[in-house]
């Protein structure tokens, strides 16, 4: 009866717009109530406020927007375009595969996704549109490529997946890089083969001179200097998850520094933003801790493993049910919001059937990746329509192909998890 | 009624104008956290003495002061991400009805963490209460963090409640409630 009650809030909530920390934290108290009454919500409400944010490793979400925003302001992904520009130009679909190399780069710096696909958006997608692109497919590629800012360290999905399912950021963070790489190449293929089935699709770029390539390179000493402060610390041991995310933040701001632009009106408004979105963050780990001590004590999740095991099905079986579950919820809800209110129910039952938590985040992340540029409310489409100025239907018509391109992607990572786990392992 | 309205407008700049030293107060304790941990680090590999009060400082107090200051300020912004497939699309005197919920329930809600949150700073400032480290840090002055914040948020989203009535009722135009439509600052994924 608890549960049904708390669950009934909880989607009245969700439903009418309530942001998803308030409706989950709300809905959790009301079920704690029935269940504990005063003293147990009292109990919990006195503690977990502050317990949610005075966590160590919870300084990196923090730490890691910072670090996304200071690389926002400092122009570097501008640059990093136009230096892959500059080197793939002249083959096929260049300019669409610079667009996903950059992204894959800038993901090597940037821990969020759509400050990526706006990054992208703002730098390639004119550059592809004034070289005669076929808008649906520029439109295309860039909300794909900004994908890759979740998958590729630093990531902050993959951390809010670590922080609730209890596992090691570090190992998360690195069980990325292969994935993020296998995605990288995919696109790259996507692009090939839609500049290939139709080349006026996609107009070879200019030449550009060795000597102004060879200029343009100096954009990847700093790109390879924050690259080695976060995911080369981590994966060294050298750091901590949350010393190197400070260090990052601290690199990017010496390259704003380097870059000439630390100003104060250019650095504030950074620090500002970046309050911002990690406040939002840990309400919303607030909400799911809240609600989480209301749903253990409902003992649902047993009973749901419990269930699935006396259907007697072959793992691989539930976990493609699992998979269309978070394909469907990808296409309305935020990709955080997924996290929070599934993983804690997932989780066990993944366990259950003898997968890898950390396989199972990483898989998680790639599937979520989907519902950023699938319809309705593919987040990056919108990002990249506003942009470009273009209808999004458009960019949703342009993702689809990549669409089909990572749903082979995640049958890939589904069926050789070692594929994801290998890196991790080593260390 | 024009009058009524006129108090929640200035109420609102009130509440704006506090939102706005809270966010301050955050973005400086934001690049703090940075520079100790980036110290912290100098300090224990090259220097060999790391910071024995880095983590106490950052978890009970910034970290904190981070979360509970921008609470507020975020709702006003919309920074709070919520699944706003349906709300979007719902005629706006609807949308105005899902908003009282929302803020019944939140006022509640967050005013009960308040209300929490003050005893508890109150029972840890009257006895004096320090953690248990190299340094005695006080907790009451992280406590104290709770109900400003919580309480700020219970406020304006008790000032929203008031003024999505109005609105309902009378058809006033409220800037705050209409200027921040949709997500606030982007960047979560």
């Amino acid at each position: 009866m608890a549960l049904t009650i708390g669950l009934a809030v909880l989607f009245v909530l969700l439903i009418l717009g309530t942001p998803v920390g308030f409706a989950m934290g709300i809905s959790g108290v009301v079920g704690l109530y029935l269940i504990g009454g005063q003293t147990m919500v009292v109990g919990i409400l006195e503690t977990a406020p502050l317990s949610n944010v005075t966590g160590y490793e919870l300084i990196t979400i923090p730490m890691f927007l910072l670090m996304a925003e200071l690389v926002l302001v400092s122009g570097i992904a501008d640059d990093l375009f136009n230096a892959v520009a500059a080197w793939v130009g002249r083959v096929r679909g260049g300019l669409g595969m610079a667009t996903a190399v950059a992204g894959a780069g800038f993901a090597a710096i940037c821990g969020s996704s759509t400050a990526s696909a706006a990054t992208l958006s703002a730098t390639s997608l004119p550059a592809m549109l004034k070289q005669g692109y076929e808008p649906k497919m520029a439109a295309g590629v860039v909300a794909i490529s900004g994908t890759l800012a979740m998958l590729i360290p630093p990531s902050i999905a993959l951390i809010i997946y670590a922080l609730l399912a209890d596992a090691s950021i570090g190992k998360l963070l690195i069980a990325g890089i292969v994935p993020g790489i296998i995605v990288t190449f995919t696109i790259l293929a996507t692009v090939w083969f839609l500049a290939w089935s139709d080349p006026r699709r996609a107009p070879v770029s200019p030449p550009t001179s060795l000597r102004e390539k060879i200029r343009l390179l100096k954009v990847v000493g700093p790109m390879l200097l924050l690259f080695g402060m976060v995911t080369g610390v981590i994966y060294t041991g050298v750091a901590t998850p949350t010393e190197a995310a400070a260090l990052g933040a601290f690199g990017a701001l010496l390259v704003v520094a380097y870059r000439g632009r630390a100003r104060f009106g250019i650095l504030w408004p950074a620090f500002v933003r970046a309050s911002y979105t990690s406040c939002m963050i840990a309400m919303i780990l607030l909400g799911a801790h809240v609600f989480g001590y209301f749903f253990v004590l409902t003992q649902v999740t047993q009973s749901l493993v419990a269930e699935v095991a006396a259907l007697q099905l072959e793992p691989w079986m539930v976990m493609t049910f699992v998979l269309i579950v978070y394909l469907v919820l990808g296409t309305f809800m935020d990709q955080i919001a997924i996290l929070v209110l599934t993983v804690p129910v997932m989780l066990p039952l993944i366990l259950s059937l003898g997968y890898d938590p950390i396989w199972f985040g990483v898989i998680v992340i790639v599937t979520a990746e989907v519902g950023l540029i699938t319809p309705p409310v593919g987040l990056n489409c919108f990002i990249v329509a506003r942009y470009a100025r273009r209808p999004v239907a458009e960019v949703f018509y342009g993702s689809l192909p990549h669409v089909i391109a990572h749903l082979l992607v995640i049958a890939l990572l589904t069926a050789f998890p070692a594929i994801v786990l290998w890196l991790p392992n080593q260390m | 009624m024009k009058e009524e309205g006129g108090v929640i407008r200035s109420t609102a700049r009130i509440l704006s104008a506090i939102e706005r030293v809270y966010v301050s107060i955050a973005a400086v304790f934001m690049a703090v956290v940075m520079f100790v941990v980036v110290g912290d680090v100098f300090f224990r590999y090259v220097l060999n003495s790391p910071f024995s009060w880095a983590n106490d400082l950052i978890g009970l107090y910034l970290m904190a002061g981070i979360f509970f200051l921008v609470l507020s300020p975020a709702y006003a912004e919309r920074a709070h991400v919520g699944v706003d497939i349906v709300y979007q699309v719902m005629p706006r005197r609807v949308q105005l009805a899902a908003d009282v919920v929302t803020n019944v329930t939140g006022t509640a809600f967050f005013a009960v963490i308040a209300k929490i949150g003050y005893d508890r700073f109150i029972s840890a400032f009257l006895s004096g209460d320090v953690i248990a480290g190299s340094i005695p840090w006080p907790t009451w002055a992280s406590y104290v963090l709770v109900p400003i914040g919580a309480g700020m948020l219970a406020l304006r989203m008790a000032l929203h409640l008031i003024a999505d009535c109005v609105a309902l009722a009378t058809g006033a135009r409220f800037a705050f409630l209409e200027e921040a439509e949709g997500h606030g600052p982007e960047g979560m994924n």
